[in-house]
C-alpha cells in the first residue's frame, strides 16, 4: 500500500478545495479528524520518526502500517507540519520502493519533466524567499571588493540561472568611480539554452551602460567539468561565484562496475528483502563522506569528488571565491541522522513559505513540491551517488577550503549590512542574519539556513 | 568616352587607363611638372549609398597629384583651383573665381582606381574626394613616414603624424607581448588571443604558428588605425613577438568595449579567415562573437564617462526581478552620496559618502517582494512543534539538537509526552509512546494493532490522549497484548488485505513467509541503511 501521490492533482484542482488533495479513502479512525492542529503535527512527527525507524531496520510492515496513518494526517495543502509530512513520507515510501527496482522503475517511467516548470519554480523560489538575493547581494559585494583596481575581471559562474545577479554586478561594476572593468563571465551549466538566455540578457544589460563584456558559455555538469574549458588565463583576477552547488560534489565516484548491486545480490543468494535492505546492496555502496580513511591503493576506495574539484579551482589562483550551501548537516551516513536534522531544517524552510505565501498560493505549493520536495527525497531516499543534496555544516566546508589551500575572506560589513536592508524589506520578522567568523548566516528565527563564505588562493 | 551602360565595361576601361599610368604614378609624386589627365566623369546610380550622387572615377595619378591646378606663367602648382586663380591675378591674367554654384550642390562619390580594392565598385564608393586620396594611398601606396619610436611605418602623413603623437604615451600590452595603444584594439585581440594562444601551445606545428602570427599581424596593425591595410607579410618585429614565449604580467589599462573584430569594416577579408579559424577550433568563441557582434561598433564608438553611467543606471528602470533601480524614496542619482536614503544613519553615510563604488551597489538590491502575510493564528509553526516534540520526549536538555528528536522517540523518558496537551493524561500516553518505542521490531506492530483499534476501550485511551480520561498505564499495556491478536485481524483487515493481494502478486519475492498478519514478525535486523 503506497502512498499515494495526491499532489499530481494540484494543477486541476481549485486551490480553495482543500478537500481535494485529502486522501480519499474513508478513514478508519475518525477520532484522527479530530485532532487539533498541534496534536496532530506532534503525532506526525512521531509517525515520521518511527517510520523511518522502521524502514532503517528493514521492517516493512510497520513502516507501512505507519505510511498508512501518516496518510490520514498529511497534505500537500494543509499546514506547514502537514505537508512536510507529506513529502518525508513521500521520500520515505520512495526509499522503500527502491527496494523493488522494477516496480520502482515502472512506477516512474510516465513522469514528465517540464524544464519550462522548473525554471519558473526557480524563479519563484528566488522571488519570494530572501535566500537567493542574500546570496546575490553578498557575492556581488564580495566580488566588487576583491576586484577594486582591476581591470580586466573575470568570473565564473558554476551555476549560471539566474541572470539578475550578474546584471546586478554589471550595474555595479560600471558604476565604480575607477571606470569600468572589463568583464568576462563564464556560466557552466548542463543546458544550452539556459546559457544562451543568460548571454542574452547580460549582452544586453552590459552593452546599455557600455561595459566591455563577454560572455563564454560552458555546457557541463559540474562533476564532469573540464577546468580548461573555463579559459582562464593567467595573471586574470578571477571570481568564483557558487550558489549551493559544491555540496553535489560530496558523493564519492565510486564505480560498483558493471552489474547493479541489486543483480549481485540477487546472485549471491540473499534470501529475505530485510536482509537486501540490511545490506543497502540496493541503494549503492555510501562510504565515509568525511574522510578519505581506505587506503587509496585499494581498488574499492571512494573518490571524493569535491577534493578534485576544489584543488582544479586553487589551480586557478581566484581571488575570490564565494560559496553559499545550505548550512546544515543532511549528510550523515545513516538514514536516522539524516532525518532528522532535514526535519528541522526543512520545516524552517516551510514556516518561511508560509510565512510568504497564503496557504491557497499555487506558487508556494509548486515551490514547495518541486525544490523542497524533491531535495527531502533526494535526502531520504538516495544513496550513494544519486544522493546529490549533501548538505554540510559550515565549520564543515570552511575546513574543507581551508584544507584544499583557501584562505577565509572576511565578509564586509557593508555586504552584511545590504544584506539586512535586504531581509527588512521582506517584512517578515522571522528572518535573521549572523555573522559566523567572517560567514554570513541567514537564519529563520534560530535555525541556520544558509550561510555565504568567500575565499581567496592562499599559497 | 562614350557613356557606357554597364559599369563593368566602364571598370575595363579605367582598369586599362589605370594600368597605363601605373607605373609613372608609383615612383613619385612629380610636383607638377606635368598637366594632369583630365579626369573622367561617369553618372552611375547603380545602388550606391547616395544613389543619386555622381560618382567619379579619378586615375590614380590624379588621385595622388598633390598639385593639380598649375600656373601657366610660372609653373607654381596649387592643389586648389581657387588658389591658383588668386595666383593668376598677380600675372594680370584673367581670373575667376569660381563661386558655390547656386543650385544645390551635387553629391559625388568616387571610386578607388585600384581594381582589386573594394571600393573600385561603385556600390561601395567613398563619398570624401580627401578620404579617397588617402585611402588610396594607406591600401595601395607606398609608405614613406616612418615612426622614430617604433618601426611603423606610413603612407599617409597625418597618420604618421598622430601616430607619433600617441606612441609609447599609454600601453596595453597583451600576454603575448603584444603592445596596442589603443585600448579597443588591445581587447579585440585579447578576445581572439587567449584562444589562440591556447592553440599554439597546443600544436605547435609551423602552419598555425604562421596563421597565429598572421593574425596578430593583422590584429596588431588593425590597433594602429583601423583602416590601414593589413599587409599580408609577417614583419620580423611581431613573428618576434610571437616567438616570445614568455608571457609578462600584463598591464591592465581600463579598457573601454568589447570589440571583437568582426565589427570593424575595413578588413573583413582577413577577420573572415580569422573567424573561421576560430569556428573552427573554438565553438565557444563563435558562439560568443556572435552575441557581441552587434554591440561592438557600439562599444566603440562611445566611451563610457561615469556620470553618464550614473545617469543611466539611476533613471532606467528594470524590470528585474531585482529591483536594482534606486531605492524608490531616494530621488538623487548614484553620485550624490548622503545618507538620506539610508534609514541606517550617521555611521552609514560616512561610509559612503567617500562615494566609493559601495554607494553605488546600496540602494540597489532591494526588492519588496510581494510578501503576503498570512497571519497563522493559532498555529504553531512546524519549527515550534518540532522543538516541542523534541522537548517531550527528551530525557537531559532541550538543546534543540537533533538527536533529541530521535530520543523523544526512541528511549522511554521521564517527561510525560502528554504534557503539552495539558492534561493529567499524561501517563498512560507516555507509556503508549514508551511501548512503541521500545517495541523494535516486533511487536511494535501489534502496538500499533492495539493503539489504532476503533474499539471504545481504546478509544478511551485515546480520549486519554486528548487529555478527557485518565488509566491506569498498565491496563493499557496489558489490554493492548490481550486484544493483540483479535485487533489485529480486524483493524488490519482493510490493510492487511491488500497488503497480502500485493505479496500474492509478489511470486518472485521470497517474502510471502516473512509477512504474517498473526503478529509474528521477523525483525529483519538491526542494520541500518547507509
Amino acid at each position: 500500500m503506497f502512498q499515494e501521490d495526491g499532489s499530481s492533482s494540484v494543477t486541476s484542482s481549485s486551490p480553495l478545495n482543500l478537500m481535494s488533495l485529502s486522501p480519499s479513502l474513508v478513514c478508519p479512525h475518525p477520532w484522527l479528524k479530530d485532532l487539533k492542529p498541534e496534536e496532530r503535527g506532534l503525532y506526525l512527527i512521531h509517525l515520521l520518526v518511527t517510520c523511518a525507524n522502521h524502514v532503517a531496520s528493514g521492517n516493512l510492515e510497520n513502516a507501512n502500517i505507519a505510511l498508512d496513518q501518516i496518510s490520514y494526517l498529511a497534505s500537500p495543502d494543509g499546514d506547514t507540519m502537514q505537508r512536510i509530512a507529506s513529502y518525508f513520507s513521500e521520500s520515505l515510501a520512495d526509499r522503500i520502493l527502491r527496494a523493488w527496482p522494477g516496480v520502482y522503475k515502472a512506477f516512474r517511467s510516465t513522469r514528465i519533466s517540464v524544464v519550462a516548470e522548473e525554471i519558473l519554480v526557480s524563479k519563484m523560489f528566488f522571488e519570494f524567499l530572501p535566500f537567493m538575493k542574500v546570496a546575490f547581494v553578498i557575492s556581488n559585494q564580495a566580488i566588487i571588493e576583491a576586484m577594486e583596481g582591476e581591470k580586466m575581471v573575470h568570473v565564473i559562474d558554476l551555476n549560471a540561472t539566474e541572470p539578475t545577479q550578474w546584471c546586478a554586478l554589471i550595474r555595479d561594476l560600471s558604476a565604480r568611480p575607477e571606470g569600468p572593468p572589463h568583464l568576462k563571465m563564464t556560466g557552466i551549466h548542463h543546458k544550452k539554452e539556459v546559457l544562451e538566455q543568460m548571454a542574452h540578457v547580460l549582452t544586453e544589460e552590459a552593452e546599455k551602460l557600455d561595459l566591455p563584456f563577454q560572455f563564454n558559455p560552458v555546457v557541463s555538469t559540474l562533476e564532469d567539468l573540464d577546468i580548461e574549458k573555463l579559459r582562464v588565463k593567467t595573471g586574470e583576477a578571477l571570481a568564483i561565484s557558487s550558489i549551493m552547488q559544491l555540496h553535489t560534489l560530496l558523493g564519492s565516484s565510486y564505480d560498483p562496475g558493471n552489474r547493479s548491486p541489486f543483480q549481485r545480490a540477487a546472485l549471491m543468494n540473499q534470501g529475505t528483502l530485510g536482509e537486501l535492505l540490511e545490506k543497502d546492496m540496493v541503494n549503492g555502496y555510501s562510504p565515509s563522506n568525511d574522510s578519505v580513511s581506505s587506503s587509496p591503493l585499494s581498488p574499492n576506495v571512494p573518490l571524493p569528488k569535491i577534493e578534485g574539484f576544489l584543488s582544479a579551482l586553487w589551480g586557478l589562483s581566484p581571488k575570490v571565491m564565494v560559496v553559499t550551501e545550505q548550512d546544515s548537516d543532511h549528510n550523515g551516513r545513516t538514514l536516522m541522522e539524516r532525518l532528522s536534522e532535514s526535519l528541522y531544517y526543512y520545516a524552517a524552510l516551510f514556516d518561511c513559505l508560509e510565512s510568504a505565501l497564503p496557504r491557497a498560493s499555487l506558487e508556494r505549493l509548486k515551490m514547495e513540491k518541486m525544490i523542497l520536495g524533491e531535495e527531502i527525497k533526494n535526502i531520504i531516499a538516495c544513496e550513494g551517488a544519486e544522493r546529490k543534496e549533501r548538505h554540510e555544516k559550515l565549520e564543515k566546508w570552511n575546513q574543507r577550503f581551508e584544507f584544499a589551500g583557501f584562505g577565509n575572506v572576511p565578509l564586509s560589513y557593508y555586504a552584511m549590512l545590504q544584506a539586512k536592508r535586504l531581509l527588512q524589506s521582506f517584512n517578515c520578522d522571522g528572518y535573521k542574519i549572523k555573522e559566523d567568523n567572517g560567514c554570513v548566516v541567514v537564519c529563520w528565527q534560530d535555525r541556520p539556513l544558509f550561510a555565504v563564505s568567500a575565499w581567496r588562493y592562499r599559497r | 568616352m562614350a557613356a557606357s551602360s554597364s559599369s563593368s565595361f566602364l571598370a575595363m576601361r579605367e582598369e586599362h587607363e589605370n594600368q597605363m599610368l601605373q607605373q609613372p604614378l608609383m615612383s613619385a609624386v612629380p610636383p607638377a611638372q606635368t598637366p594632369p589627365p583630365p579626369s573622367k566623369k561617369r553618372r552611375n546610380q547603380a545602388g550606391n549609398p547616395n544613389p543619386d550622387a555622381e560618382v567619379i572615377a579619378l586615375s590614380p595619378k590624379t588621385l595622388m597629384a598633390t598639385n593639380r591646378f598649375v600656373c601657366e606663367v610660372c609653373n607654381k602648382g596649387f592643389q586648389r583651383e581657387q588658389n591658383l586663380q588668386l595666383h593668376r591675378r598677380g600675372h594680370n591674367l584673367p581670373w575667376k573665381l569660381k563661386q558655390k554654384s547656386s543650385k544645390e550642390v551635387k553629391r559625388k562619390v568616387y571610386l578607388c582606381p585600384e581594381p582589386t580594392c573594394v571600393h573600385h565598385d561603385p556600390a561601395r564608393a567613398l563619398g570624401d574626394l580627401t578620404g579617397i586620396k588617402k585611402h588610396y594611398s594607406r591600401k595601395h601606396g607606398e609608405k614613406k613616414y616612418k615612426c622614430e619610436k617604433c618601426s611603423k611605418k606610413y603612407a599617409v602623413q597625418s597618420d604618421w603624424k598622430a601616430h607619433s603623437k600617441t606612441c609609447g604615451t599609454r600601453e596595453y600590452r597583451c600576454d603575448c607581448g603584444t603592445l596596442f595603444s589603443r585600448r579597443d584594439s588591445f581587447i579585440t585581440h585579447r578576445a581572439f588571443c587567449d584562444a589562440l594562444a591556447q592553440e599554439s601551445a597546443r600544436n605547435l606545428t609551423p602552419p598555425s604558428l604562421s596563421t597565429i602570427g598572421s593574425h596578430l599581424l593583422g590584429l596588431s596593425q588593425m590597433s594602429t588605425s583601423q583602416d590601414q591595410v593589413n599587409s599580408p607579410r609577417l614583419s620580423s618585429h611581431d613573428m618576434l613577438r610571437l616567438g616570445s614565449g614568455s608571457r609578462p604580467s600584463p598591464q591592465f589599462e581600463p579598457i573601454m568595449s568589447p570589440g571583437y573584430p568582426r565589427s570593424l569594416p575595413p578588413s573583413p577579408a582577413l577577420f573572415m579567415q580569422q573567424n573561421q579559424e576560430e569556428a573552427d577550433q573554438s565553438p565557444h568563441h563563435h558562439g560568443m562573437l556572435q552575441n557581441k557582434s552587434s554591440s561592438s561598433l557600439h562599444g566603440l564608438m562611445h566611451l563610457p564617462q561615469l556620470q553618464m553611467n550614473n545617469a543611466n543606471a539611476s533613471s532606467s528602470s528594470t524590470p528585474s526581478l531585482f529591483n536594482l533601480t534606486f531605492h524608490p524614496n531616494n530621488g538623487s542619482t548614484g553620485s550624490t552620496i548622503d545618507g538620506s536614503h539610508h534609514s541606517g544613519g550617521g555611521d552609514d553615510s560616512t561610509l559612503f559618502s567617500s562615494g566609493n563604488l559601495m554607494s553605488m551597489a546600496l540602494p540597489s538590491l532591494y526588492s519588496n517582494s510581494p510578501t503576503i502575510q498570512t497571519p497563522t493564528s493559532g498555529h504553531m509553526s512546524a519549527t515550534a512543534l518540532l522543538q516541542k516534540a523534541a522537548q517531550l520526549g527528551s530525557t537531559t536538555s532541550n538543546a534543540g539538537a537533533s538527536s533529541s528528536l530521535l530520543k523523544s522517540f526512541g528511549k522511554s523518558g521521564d517527561h510525560s509526552f502528554g504534557g503539552g496537551f495539558g492534561g493529567n493524561n499524561g501517563n498512560h500516553l507516555h507509556d503508549l509512546m514508551n511501548s512503541i518505542a521500545a517495541a523494535g521490531g516486533g511487536s511494535s506492530a501489534s502496538m500499533y494493532g492495539g493503539a489504532y483499534s476503533g474499539d471504545q476501550q481504546d478509544m478511551d485511551e485515546y480520549r486519554g490522549f486528548h487529555g478527557d480520561n485518565n488509566k491506569a498505564a498498565f491496563d493499557h499495556q496489558s489490554s493492548f497484548s490481550s486484544l493483540e491478536q483479535g485487533r489485529l485481524t480486524r483493524d488490519f483487515l482493510g490493510v492487511g488485505e491488500i497488503v497480502r493481494s500485493v505479496r500474492e502478486q509478489q511470486n518472485g519475492f521470497d517474502m510471502g513467509s516473512t509477512f504474517d498478519s498473526q503478529g509474528k514478525r521477523q525483525a529483519y535486523g538491526g542494520g541500518n541503511f547507509q
